[in-house]
């Protein structure tokens, strides 16, 4: 099959996809509901289970195309959302306003989303001045750079917690991440990172292949290596701080997402970006609908279905792709 | 019926016990055997000097039985009293660190079911005479005060402290016949709406709601603390909200300014961190319970 059908069917169907699923989830949940809506029905409908189905989906993709941008710039299969300290700088913001009891709101959004943007953007900004090495960004000097933070970054967490740990399940809770009360306030967050790392991300695209081939390689055939890194890591972290804030830091998506998608597509990066994004909203809405349903009314973290269902998933897709590979 | 014969059977043989130890000066009840809560016998030679407790809750009732001097050691998190503090400190409820407790020479750890089992036998088996509660329920609260009563040689105030926890159980009863009325409650736990918790079955509080008469929407949904999901809380419609938030919050929010509890006026703060213990500050926020219904409708 040419790559561009191929492309094209993957489009489609994972678009088909998230119709359905979202078409169903729509009907799921606690409240029964019964045409003609009541005015209680409505709001349960528009104002809850729509904005938290979007949300999951807006995630997903943004914590996939995360990844896909993070496993480009380091080459590396292991490369998650979270691997420039993201997820451990929002979880200092997040203590930091549970610390100090912090209750305000702007734009409709409280203290605690906005004090993880702002943690997950300083610890990101932190690992990349301080993984310079003679102003170059050397990759392997920002992945080490980057585990120190989030080390760092865990600890105050941590001391922080030893001396309120009253509010140590609070944060535990807001570490497993989760939708369970998604307005479209966070909607509302989620949608101008995304559509502008859409809009850009057909430069970024033929830029990371060429970064395939090596800094060096990339470098002779005209890229401006160390501009482009630079590039890569505001535009990734802007998404996944942005993620992370409204959902607290979900894992397995961001880093499995792009791997199901390069699996049947391969690596060129045009075709895995918006793949990955409709995959990673997919595995992630699935995930969540299941997490308000399997135990209804009881929420289950999302985090714990996303890898219980993507983990198998992808054992399937290695096992089979060895056995019969193209 | 059997409750009340129990109780009095539990009251007169701690009369008798308390005429022993009166009558010979304190020093005949020991040797002492006693059951702890998980049926394990223990037997004390002497009064215990040197205890070392295992839980925030333990350390609330030794010093509500004035037993404060006689610790010497106590978990990270036992900051109530506040002489508390001053303690020598042994570390996390769980697993309890045995080499730390073993370096202040208790002659009593009393242990509890948070403790771990492993660390417990452990101790037992090293010779750490060890008596472990298992305050799972108000009933067995009083049972544990009345037993560390017996095995301190503070029967009276434990039996007095007993005695306050169960009038506080006995005011929790709704006044007069009010069948088939049972107002629904939800117990919000966290600082932001936007992942609340609560509590469910086997917490002190969904206990001390249920004795009241009131319904809690948590209840029986297979948890003890869980996130439900805030459709539920929507359809449920509570009639009283109990929470740690300000209601303030409740009130500012488009979806749970809708519910009965918040139109009604009937979002009550409390301080969960008293229920999530099992110790003798309960007995003041039962009472509190008691007086917050009287502003309901």
């Amino acid at each position: 099959m040419p790559a561009k059908t191929k492309y094209r069917l993957a489009v489609a169907g994972l678009s088909l996809g998230l119709l359905l699923t979202g078409w169903v989830a729509l009907g799921l949940g606690p409240v029964t509901l019964s045409y003609p809506l009541d005015p209680f029905q409505k709001k349960i409908l528009f104002g809850l289970r729509l904005p938290r189905i979007i949300l999951s989906i807006l995630v997903g993709a943004a914590l996939a195309v995360t990844g896909v941008l993070f496993q480009g710039l380091f080459r590396n299969p292991l490369a998650d959302p979270y691997i420039l300290g993201t997820s451990s700088g929002a979880a200092l913001g997040a203590t930091l306003a549970l610390y100090y009891d912090l209750n305000f709101q702007i734009f409709g959004l409280s203290a605690r989303p906005l004090f993880a943007f702002a943690g997950a953007l300083l610890a990101t900004a932190l690992v990349f001045s301080l993984g310079r090495h003679r102003n170059y960004p050397a990759v392997a000097h920002l992945l080490l750079a980057g585990i120190a933070v989030s080390a760092f970054f865990a600890a105050v967490t941590s001391l922080m917690l030893f001396f309120r740990r009253e509010e140590m399940e609070k944060i535990v809770f807001w570490q497993m991440g989760g939708f369970a009360y998604a307005r479209w306030a966070e909607v509302q967050v989620m949608i101008p990172y995304l559509a502008g790392a859409f809009l850009y991300s057909r430069s970024l695209a033929t830029e990371l292949n060429l970064l395939l081939l090596g800094e060096e390689k990339a470098h002779q055939l005209g890229l401006a290596v160390v501009p482009f890194q630079r590039r890569i890591v505001l535009t990734a972290s802007l998404l996944v701080a942005a993620a992370v804030s409204v959902s607290g830091p979900i894992g397995f998506v961001g880093m499995v997402a792009p791997h199901m998608v390069r699996l049947f597509l391969g690596p060129d990066h045009r075709v895995l970006l918006p793949v990955s994004a409709l995959a990673g909203g997919l595995l992630l809405l699935l995930a969540d609908t299941l997490a308000r349903t399997l135990l209804s009314p009881v929420e289950l973290p999302v985090g714990v279905l996303t890898s219980f269902i993507g983990g198998p998933f992808f054992l399937y897709l290695l096992r089979k792709n060895r056995l019969a590979p193209e | 019926m059997w409750r009340l014969i129990t109780q009095k059977r539990s009251r007169l043989l701690a009369g008798i016990l308390f005429c022993l130890v009166g009558l010979t000066a304190g020093a005949g009840a020991y040797p002492l055997q006693l059951k702890d809560q998980f049926g394990r016998p223990l037997i004390l030679e002497q009064p215990p000097m040197r205890i070392v407790s295992g839980s925030p809750g333990n350390t609330e009732i030794l010093f509500a039985l004035g037993l404060g001097d006689r610790i010497v050691g106590v978990t990270d998190w036992c900051d109530y009293p506040p002489a508390a503090r001053e303690k020598a400190k042994i570390g996390d409820l769980a697993p309890i660190n045995i080499e730390r407790v073993l370096a202040l020479r208790p002659d009593l750890v009393l242990a509890c079911n948070l403790n771990g089992k492993e660390p417990v036998e452990r101790l037992t088996a090293l010779g750490v005479p060890t008596f472990a509660l298992n305050p799972v329920s108000f009933a067995a609260l009083g049972e544990a005060i009345r037993l560390v009563g017996a095995l301190t040689g503070t029967q009276t105030a434990a039996e007095q402290l007993a005695a306050e926890l169960e009038a506080a159980l006995a005011a929790l009863k709704p006044p007069g016949e009010t069948a088939g009325a049972r107002p629904k409650v939800f117990i919000a736990i966290g600082n932001d709406l936007a992942d609340l918790w609560t509590a469910g079955t086997g917490t002190f509080l969904d206990e001390a709601v249920t004795k009241m008469g009131w319904q809690n929407i948590a209840g029986g949904l297979g948890f003890t603390w869980g996130q439900i999901s805030v459709e539920y809380i929507l359809a449920e419609n509570p009639e009283i909200i109990l929470t740690e938030l300000d209601p303030k919050i409740f009130r500012a929010d488009p979806f749970f300014r809708e519910l009965t509890a918040v139109r009604r006026d009937q979002v009550f703060q409390i301080d969960v961190d008293i229920f999530s213990r099992p110790g003798p500050r309960l007995i003041n926020a039962l009472m509190d319970l008691v007086k917050l219904r009287e502003g309901i409708r």
